[in-house]
């Protein structure tokens, strides 16, 4: 299962658009009203019930409709990854996409690319 | 306010071998607002820790509790009689306090605390203040030599202040030049030709810990008779 943190304004039109051609049922949407909202602590829980990875799914850099959301969201991403692999994750778990509503695949290709480190990690393992 | 900085989460997991119940203390107050160890911070090493423990099999009972100011023994009377871990996300003052309300519990540091600052910025803290005991601020602008001078200067500058910032580091602005151009702001230059003696560091740290009675707010002899606390 991957979780998938929406901003409102960009991530859920295009997560949406996404979903519409099918192949998403591993898929989890949470829509938010910013990535930026999305506290650290939500993440690392989503993990504990059973996610195995989770996208944040925002504006375009210094495109977000509230200025430094996205971008507080990238940086908090790349912390957040860093926690899961101290506490004996594998990496690429946790990441930021950052695409505007009409940008679909995008959204599409940043699934694809999750679910394979995904299952190459559990291959390793 | 207090300024600290998250401990490193593999230093925190460190710290809890052997532990078996682990309670997450977070504080509302200044450790909150330098992005420390407030409620969302003790919230997310809560999650980290039981996440571990789940992956790793430890089989800690992980909790979290945030209170509002941790160095105050009122506030921690949910904690009382607790025996397990404790991951303190206050600073160091609260940590204290919080092993001498819970005596059989083990406190755990979860941060590293500083200094005494104030916020710049979005995301950026500031020492301002030592802790001296002996204020200056009256002669300087309001602007304390001690603690952001690296020399802790008197008397002005020293011969590596430099268009304005200190030859520590270029990222640091010096102490004396910005009381200088405060001092010019007020119309207050006649204070720089005040001789400050030699610092008299005794009411710093070097006797101990220090401790301030304020006797007005002690309750009176007959108070404490009373009390049966005489």
């Amino acid at each position: 299962m991957i979780v998938c943190y929406c901003c409102s304004r960009s991530g859920m039109p295009a997560a949406l658009r996404a979903l519409e051609g099918g192949g998403m049922d591993d898929v989890l949407l949470r829509e938010v009203p910013c990535t930026g909202a999305v506290e650290g602590w939500e993440v690392l829980r989503c993990f504990r019930q059973g996610a195995d990875g989770v996208l944040l799914v925002g504006c375009l850099l210094q495109n977000c409709a509230h200025h430094y959301g996205s971008e507080v969201a990238s940086r908090r991403a790349s912390s957040l990854e860093r926690t899961l692999v101290e506490v004996g994750m594998s990496p690429g778990r946790v990441a930021m996409v950052h695409l505007a509503e009409n940008q679909a695949d995008r959204f599409r290709k940043a699934v694809e690319e999750m679910r394979s480190t995904i299952s190459g990690k559990e291959e390793e393992a | 306010m207090i300024i600290a900085e998250r401990k490193p989460l593999a230093e925190v997991l460190s710290m809890l071998e052997g532990a078996r119940s682990i309670a997450v203390l977070g504080c509302r107050s200044c450790t909150a607002i330098c992005l420390a160890g407030g409620e969302k911070e003790a919230k997310e090493t809560c999650e980290a820790i039981s996440l571990h423990s789940e992956l790793k099999g430890r089989g800690w009972e992980v909790m979290t509790l945030t209170v509002e100011r941790a160095c105050e023994k009122e506030f921690l009377e949910p904690l009382v009689g607790f025996s397990g871990t404790v991951v303190s996300m206050a600073c160091g003052v609260g940590a204290q306090v919080v092993q001498e309300m819970c005596p059989d519990a083990r406190v755990v540091p979860g941060v590293n605390t500083s200094n005494m600052g104030a916020p710049e910025g979005m995301g950026v803290f500031t020492e301002k203040c030592t802790g001296c005991g002996d204020c200056v601020l009256h002669l300087t602008a309001g602007i304390c030599p001690i603690t952001r001078c690296a020399k802790s200067l008197l008397n002005g500058p020293c011969g590596g202040s430099q268009n304005g910032r200190c030859e520590v580091s270029p990222d640091t602005p010096c102490a004396w030049d910005q009381i200088v151009r405060a001092l010019e702001m007020q119309g207050r230059t006649d204070l720089l030709e005040t001789n400050v003696p030699p610092k008299d560091w005794r009411p710093s740290r070097s006797g101990g810990p220090r401790r301030i009675v304020n006797q007005e707010a002690r309750p009176g002899e007959a108070e404490n008779e009373w009390r049966g606390k005489a």
